[in-house]
C-alpha cells in the first residue's frame, strides 16, 4: 500500500565533537513500512533522533507530511503527529502497564488541562482509558493491563512501549529495534496487531531493525545506511543483494563471492 | 582596596578549597559530602588536643592530617560505599547524617568554647603599602598549591581512573580499574585538602564546633557558581565568592552582602546553568 | 498478577481507613488532649502538610530539592508580616506568601532544571541559604537576627491552640487531596516520566522543564502554607529556625516513607515529632543520638523505614530500586 510521502529527509548531516555521523542522508517515506537497516554505528538511531526532534543537524533539512521540522524541538515534532519508541523501553517501572500507556494520551494535553481535570475532574479519563485498554487489547496485553510495569518481561515491555505510541494516533511512526530481545511469538505478537493498525490507520512506519527476516517480510521499502550515508534503496531484496551492502554487513572480500 | 581583596581571597581560598573537596568526591563517588567540613574540623580538633598536651605544632599538623585521612577512608568504606548503588536521596541523607553526628561528637567532647591555635608563623608584611599577615599568604597560596595539584593529579593514571569511574561505574570495573581503591583515594585526598583547609581557617580566626557549619554551605555555592565538573571552576568560584562578598561589605554595607552574593548566583546560573566553568554536562543523554 | 491485585487493595484499604480515622480524631481531638499534647499534634500536622510538597518534587519528579525549610520561612514571615504590618487578612496573607513562594520557586527551578541529581542538590541548598541570609537583612520585614514575633490568631469562639489545629487539619486536607488527584492522575504521570524517563519525554509531547517548573512551584506553594501555620506554633520566628536542622527534619519524614508515597509523609511526621520529644530526654547527646540513627538507618534501609514494613509483610517489593531500573536502562 503506497501512501502520500509522509517523510522527506534532504541532505541532513550531524557531527557529534568532531565525529562526523550523518554525511549527508536522503530519505523519504512512501510506503506503509519502510525498513532503515544497516550495521552498527551506522547512525540509524542518531538518524531518528535527528527526525524526532531531540538532535538539530548541522545542515540538511527534515520535512513532516510536508511540513518544516528541521529546527522543530521535540513536543513540537510530537505535535505534528509523530510517535516514537526506544531500544530499551522508557516506562514507568512502579505505575502499571495500562497508566503507561495513558501518558501516550496525556502527553498530548497541556500541562495546564492536567490540573484542571486532576482538581475539577473530567469526563476524559474515562475515555482515555478506554482507548488505553483497547490499544492493549489489540496487542494481547489484556490481561497485564493493571500490572506494574516493571514485571514484564523486556519483550512485552518493548510492546507496552509500542501502544503508548500508537495510543497517540500517530502519522508517523519510528520503532528503534522493536524486535531485539523477542521470541519468535512476541515478534508475531507485534507484527500481526501492528499491521492491522496501519491498514486502518493509515500510519507510516520507520522500523530501524537487524532481524532481516522480520525486515522482509514487513517491509516493503529499506534503507541502508552505513557509515553515514545512503548506501542502498528498495525493495528489501534487492537492498540485501546489493554488493555494497553485503560489503557493508560481511567485510569485503565475501562480496565477491556472492 | 586591595586590602579588601586580600582579605576577600582569604576568605575565599577557604570556600575554594573546601569546594575542590567537594568536587574531587562528587567527581569519584557521585556523592555530594555534605560532611566534608565537619571531616576536617574533627582531625583538626585533634590537633588543638595533642598541640594542648605539649605537641610541637609540626608535629602534631601531620598525625592531625593523617588521622583526617583514616577518618574519611573508614567513612567512605563503612557508610558510603555500602549504599552507592541506592538512590540518590540515601547518599544526601547520609552525609548529612555524617555531619550531625561529627558535629555533635566535637560538641559532646569538647564543648562549645572557643579556642585558639597558634600558628608558629605570625606577623605580616607589607606590599606596596598593604599589609598581607602571613596566614593570608599561607591560605592562598596553599589554595593556589592544592588547586594546580589536583588538576596535574587528573592528568595522571589516577585522575584519569577517578574521572572514568565517575562517569560510569561499570565500564572501568571490566577495564581493570580498581574501583574500590579510586573511591578511597578521592575520599582520602578530599578528606586531607578539608583537614588543612579547616586548620588554616581556624588557625586565623578561632576554633569552635560551629566553625564548619557555615563553610559547607559557601563551599556548595562556590560549586555551583564554578559548575561542578570542574575543579577549577570551583576554586575560583570561591575566590569569586569571597572576594565580591567582602568589597560589597566594605563599600556598600555589611549587611549587602549575603544579597549580593545571592544576585551574583542567580545571574551567573541564569546565563549559564552549567556553571561558570563547567565542561557543560547540564544532562546526560 | 493475583499478588499485584492485592497489593492495590491493600494500599487503597490503609488510605480510607487513614482518612477515616483522621476525620474523626479532627474534630475530637482538642477536647481529648491537654494544650502541650494538641500543640505536637499540630505539629505533626504541619510537617506532615510541608511533607507533601517534598514528596511531589523528589518523590514524582525526582528532583532532589533542598530549599524546602526556606520556603517555610517565607510563609511564616510574609504571612505575618502581610497579617500583622499590612493588615490583610490571615487566611489572605497565608495564600498570598504562598504564591510569592511558588513564584520563588519557579525562579529556583528555572536554572535548577538544568542541572543534573546532585548539582541540583546542591544549587538549591545554595539558593536556600542565601534566602535564609535575606531573611537577615531585609530587617524591617522579619526583624533581622533577633526574629520577629507572630501575632497569632483565633478562630471565632475558639482559642488560638484550637484554632491552630482545626486550621491546619483543613490545609492537611486540602493539600493531602490536591496532591492525591494531581499524583494519580495524567500529571503525576507526567512527573513520573520526567523523573524515571526524561529522555522520552520530549517524544510524547511532555515538555520537562515545564513540568519540573512546576513542581517546584508548587512544593513552594505548600511549604510556604505549612510555614505560615508553623510560624503560629512557634509564636516567634529567627532565620536561624529555617536552616539546616529543619531541613534534616523534614527530609527525614519523607525518608521514612520511602519518599513517594503521600502516606509516608504522614507517618514520617509522626516519627520524627515524637523521637524529637523522646530524645529531649537524652539532652546533650540528643543531636548525636539523632545524627547516629540517620546514619544507620540509611545504612541499613535505604529504602526508608516503610520499606521494612514491605518487607516484614511480602507484599511489597522488597528492593526498592528494582522498580525504576528497568525504565532507567538506557
Amino acid at each position: 500500500m503506497t501512501v502520500p510521502t509522509s517523510l522527506s529527509v534532504a541532505d541532513v548531516q550531524v557531527s557529534f565533537g568532531g565525529n562526523h555521523v550523518l554525511k549527508g542522508v536522503n530519505l523519504t517515506c512512501e510506503h506503509s513500512f519502510t525498513g532503515l537497516i544497516g550495521p552498527n554505528g551506522a547512525g540509524k538511531t542518531t538518524l531518528f533522533n535527528v527526525i524526532s526532534g531531540y538532535v538539530a543537524p548541522s545542515s540538511g533539512s527534515v520535512h513532516i507530511a510536508g511540513r518544516d521540522a528541521t529546527a522543530a524541538s521535540q513536543t513540537a515534532v510530537a505535535a505534528m503527529g509523530v510517535g516514537r519508541t526506544f531500544q530499551t523501553p522508557k516506562l514507568i517501572g512502579d505505575i502499571s502497564v495500562l497508566d503507561n500507556v495513558l501518558i501516550g494520551i496525556n502527553g498530548q494535553a497541556t500541562l495546564f488541562n492536567q490540573v484542571r481535570e486532576a482538581l475539577f475532574f473530567s469526563r476524559s479519563a474515562g475515555i482515555n482509558r478506554a482507548r488505553a485498554r483497547d490499544v492493549l487489547a489489540q496487542f494481547s496485553l489484556s490481561d497485564v493491563a493493571d500490572v506494574e510495569a516493571a514485571s514484564l518481561p523486556l519483550g512485552s515491555q518493548k510492546i507496552v512501549e509500542v501502544c503508548r505510541a500508537l495510543v497517540a494516533d500517530p502519522t508517523l511512526l519510528f520503532l528503534d529495534e522493536p524486535a531485539a530481545g523477542l521470541g519468535r511469538d512476541d515478534v508475531e505478537h507485534l507484527v500481526t496487531p501492528l499491521r492491522a493498525w496501519v491498514e486502518k490507520h493509515g500510519t507510516s512506519v520507520v522500523i530501524i531493525e537487524h532481524d532481516l527476516e522480520l525486515v522482509t517480510n514487513l517491509c516493503e521499502d529499506v534503507a541502508v545506511l552505513h557509515l553515514g550515508t545512503i548506501i542502498a534503496r528498495g525493495t528489501p531484496t534487492e537492498c540485501m543483494s546489493h554488493p555494497q551492502v553485503i560489503e557493508a554487513y560481511l567485510g569485503v572480500g565475501v562480496a565477491k563471492d556472492t | 582596596m586591595v586590602q579588601q581583596i586580600i582579605a576577600g581571597l582569604q576568605s575565599g581560598s577557604t570556600y575554594a578549597m573546601l569546594a575542590l573537596a567537594v568536587v574531587l568526591i562528587l567527581k569519584a563517588t557521585d556523592v555530594p559530602n555534605f560532611a566534608t567540613a565537619e571531616m576536617g574540623l574533627v582531625p583538626v580538633f585533634v590537633i588543638w588536643q595533642l598541640l594542648d598536651s605539649g605537641w610541637n605544632y609540626w608535629l602534631a599538623v601531620p598525625v592531625g592530617i593523617v588521622f583526617g585521612v583514616v577518618l574519611g577512608l573508614v567513612i567512605e568504606r563503612l557508610l558510603i560505599r555500602p549504599i552507592l548503588a541506592e538512590s540518590h536521596f540515601a547518599s544526601v541523607l547520609m552525609t548529612i547524617g555524617i555531619s550531625v553526628v561529627l558535629g555533635s561528637a566535637i560538641q559532646l567532647r569538647w564543648g562549645s568554647d572557643p579556642r585558639r591555635i597558634d600558628a608558629p608563623f605570625s606577623g605580616n608584611f607589607q606590599i606596596g603599602g598593604n599589609y598581607i599577615t602571613y596566614d593570608q599568604l599561607m591560605i592562598i597560596g596553599l589554595g593556589v598549591a592544592f588547586m594546580l595539584g589536583l588538576l596535574f593529579f587528573f592528568r595522571t593514571p589516577w585522575g584519569v581512573q577517578m574521572q572514568a569511574v565517575a562517569e560510569d561505574r561499570v565500564t572501568p570495573r571490566l577495564l581493570g580499574v580498581r574501583v574500590g581503591r579510586v573511591f578511597s583515594v578521592s575520599w582520602g585526598l578530599a578528606a586531607a585538602i578539608s583537614t588543612v583547609t579547616l586548620l588554616l581557617h581556624t588557625q586565623a580566626s578561632v576554633l569552635t564546633d560551629a566553625a564548619a557549619g557555615p563553610l559547607i554551605l559557601k563551599a556548595f555555592v562556590a560549586a555551583t557558581i564554578g559548575g561542578f565538573g570542574s575543579a577549577t571552576g570551583a576554586f575560583l568560584g570561591g575566590l569569586a565568592l569571597g572576594v565580591f562578598e567582602n568589597l560589597s561589605g566594605f563599600y556598600i554595607n555589611t549587611g549587602s552582602r549575603a544579597a549580593v552574593a545571592m544576585i551574583f548566583v542567580v545571574v551567573i546560573l541564569m546565563a549559564k546553568p552549567e556553571g561558570l566553568f563547567s565542561q557543560a554536562r547540564p544532562r546526560e543523554v | 498478577m493475583a499478588g499485584s491485585r492485592i497489593n492495590i487493595s491493600a494500599g487503597l484499604a490503609v488510605r480510607i481507613a487513614f482518612g477515616l480515622a483522621s476525620i474523626a480524631l479532627a474534630f475530637l481531638l482538642p477536647s481529648l488532649l491537654n494544650p502541650y499534647r494538641l500543640f505536637l499534634a499540630t505539629l505533626i500536622v504541619v510537617f506532615a502538610t510541608a511533607g507533601v510538597g517534598l514528596v511531589i518534587i523528589m518523590g514524582w519528579t525526582g528532583q532532589i530539592a533542598l530549599a524546602h525549610a526556606a520556603f517555610m520561612g517565607i510563609g511564616a514571615y510574609m504571612t505575618n508580616w502581610l497579617f500583622s504590618d499590612v493588615g490583610i487578612p490571615w487566611v489572605f496573607s497565608l495564600v498570598l506568601s504562598g504564591l510569592f513562594a511558588a513564584v520563588v520557586g519557579a525562579l529556583i527551578g528555572y536554572p535548577a532544571a538544568r542541572l543534573r541529581g546532585f548539582y541540583l542538590a546542591i544549587a538549591t541548598l545554595a539558593f536556600a541559604e542565601l534566602i535564609t541570609r535575606m531573611f537577615v537583612e531585609i530587617d524591617t520585614v522579619t526583624g533581622g537576627i533577633s526574629g520577629a514575633s507572630i501575632e497569632i490568631i483565633q478562630l471565632f469562639g475558639l482559642d488560638s491552640d484550637q484554632s491552630h489545629w482545626y486550621i491546619a487539619v483543613i490545609l492537611a486536607i486540602a493539600v493531602f487531596w490536591g496532591a492525591h488527584r494531581l499524583g494519580t492522575t495524567a500529571f503525576g504521570r507526567c512527573l513520573r516520566m520526567v523523573r524515571d524517563a526524561e529522555i522520552a519525554t520530549g517524544s510524547l509531547g511532555i515538555n520537562a522543564t515545564n513540568y519540573k517548573l512546576f513542581a517546584f512551584a508548587i512544593s513552594g506553594f505548600i511549604a510556604a502554607l505549612a510555614g505560615g501555620l508553623f510560624g503560629q506554633l512557634l509564636t516567634f520566628a529567627t532565620p536561624d529556625t529555617f536552616r539546616t536542622t529543619l531541613l534534616i527534619q523534614f527530609l527525614v519524614v519523607v525518608f521514612i516513607g520511602g519518599v513517594t508515597q503521600l502516606t509516608g509523609a504522614a507517618v514520617g511526621a509522626v516519627f520524627v515529632i515524637t523521637s524529637r520529644e523522646l530524645l529531649q530526654d537524652v539532652g546533650d547527646w540528643q543531636r548525636f543520638a539523632f545524627g547516629l540513627s540517620l546514619v544507620l538507618a540509611v545504612r541499613f534501609l535505604p529504602g526508608g523505614i516503610t520499606s521494612l514494613v514491605g518487607l516484614l509483610k511480602g507484599l511489597r517489593r522488597t528492593d526498592a530500586h528494582e522498580a525504576p531500573t528497568v525504565a532507567r536502562a538506557q
